[in-house]
């Protein structure tokens, strides 16, 4: 692999990651703020 | 609903992104180099995020108010996902420079424990139904597991191993160049907004089961409609 490709995939890991988990936590929160009838 | 924080989070991310692209590559590790970009901010962060989990812990016993139990246990799960991103960008940049994906350097072996010990305490979080006894204890425990920080930190200066000793964080001047040490810095805060971020939704998460989960004033709770016939004749 060139280090091009690793460097790639360790962000992509990372941003990956990050992008998914902040996605997960809204839509976590906002079925929780429905269930709990919240706005 | 999109935060404020959150665009801001993201602005800033997109920033630390493309100035970890766009800077001149390392003299000896070449482009390989830039990995420090993800790796040494998770690492930062996961520091971070456990002594906000100390921090917090300490004000719920202070106070008693679930708020601080609700950041404790969010900053935890975050450094258990920002220590978990350190360990796989570290495997993934110990592969071509290292010619492997792991070896048993202190830096890496503690490193490794605290990612267990913390998701230790996000399983502790887990084990009771009473939230007042899950906050008592986590507390307790995220008190006690920080001790390890200083540990994972300063292992690469009581032992010797493969693991480069600090660059940034050490006595005397940081040893790296200028326009690196500007594009690291700059990584380092956006993920610090992304993990102002984080802990803002997750704890947003946690009060909000614990909303869900705690039986409001007035509704029946589990055995309350079940009718016990009176005991008579002394029971024998």
């Amino acid at each position: 692999m060139s280090d091009w490709a690793w460097v790639t995939l360790a962000f992509g890991i990372v941003y990956g990651t990050l992008i998914t988990y902040t996605a997960v936590l809204v839509r976590r929160s906002r079925a929780l703020r429905r269930s709990a009838g919240l706005k | 609903m999109i935060k404020p924080l959150d665009v801001a989070a993201g602005l800033m991310l997109a920033t630390a992104l493309v100035l970890g692209l766009v800077v001149p590559p390392d003299a000896v590790q070449g482009d390989l180099q830039r990995m420090m970009y993800v790796h040494v901010p998770s690492a930062w962060l996961a520091y971070l995020s456990f002594a906000t989990t100390l921090v917090a812990g300490i004000a719920y016993l202070r106070t008693r108010r679930m708020r601080w139990d609700h950041i404790a246990g969010a900053s935890g799960e975050v450094g258990v996902v920002f220590t978990g991103l350190a360990l796989v960008t570290g495997s993934i940049w110990g592969k071509p420079v290292w010619g492997v994906w792991w070896t048993w350097d202190a830096r890496l072996v503690l490193t490794a424990v605290m990612f267990f010990v913390y998701l230790g305490y996000l399983a502790l979080r887990r084990s009771f139904d009473d939230p007042e006894v899950r906050a008592r204890r986590a507390s307790v425990y995220g008190i006690v597991a920080v001790a390890q920080i200083p540990l994972v930190h300063f292992s690469v200066v009581w032992w010797r191993g493969l693991h480069q000793p600090a660059t940034v964080l050490r006595p005397g001047d940081p040893q790296i160049d200028g326009p690196l040490l500007a594009a690291l810095l700059a990584a380092v805060f956006a993920f610090t907004v992304v993990f102002a971020a984080l802990v803002s939704r997750r704890a947003e998460v946690n009060r909000l089961e614990d909303l869900i989960a705690a039986p409001s004033a007035g509704e029946p709770v589990a055995g309350s409609g079940v009718a016990v016939p009176p005991i008579v004749g002394g029971g024998r």
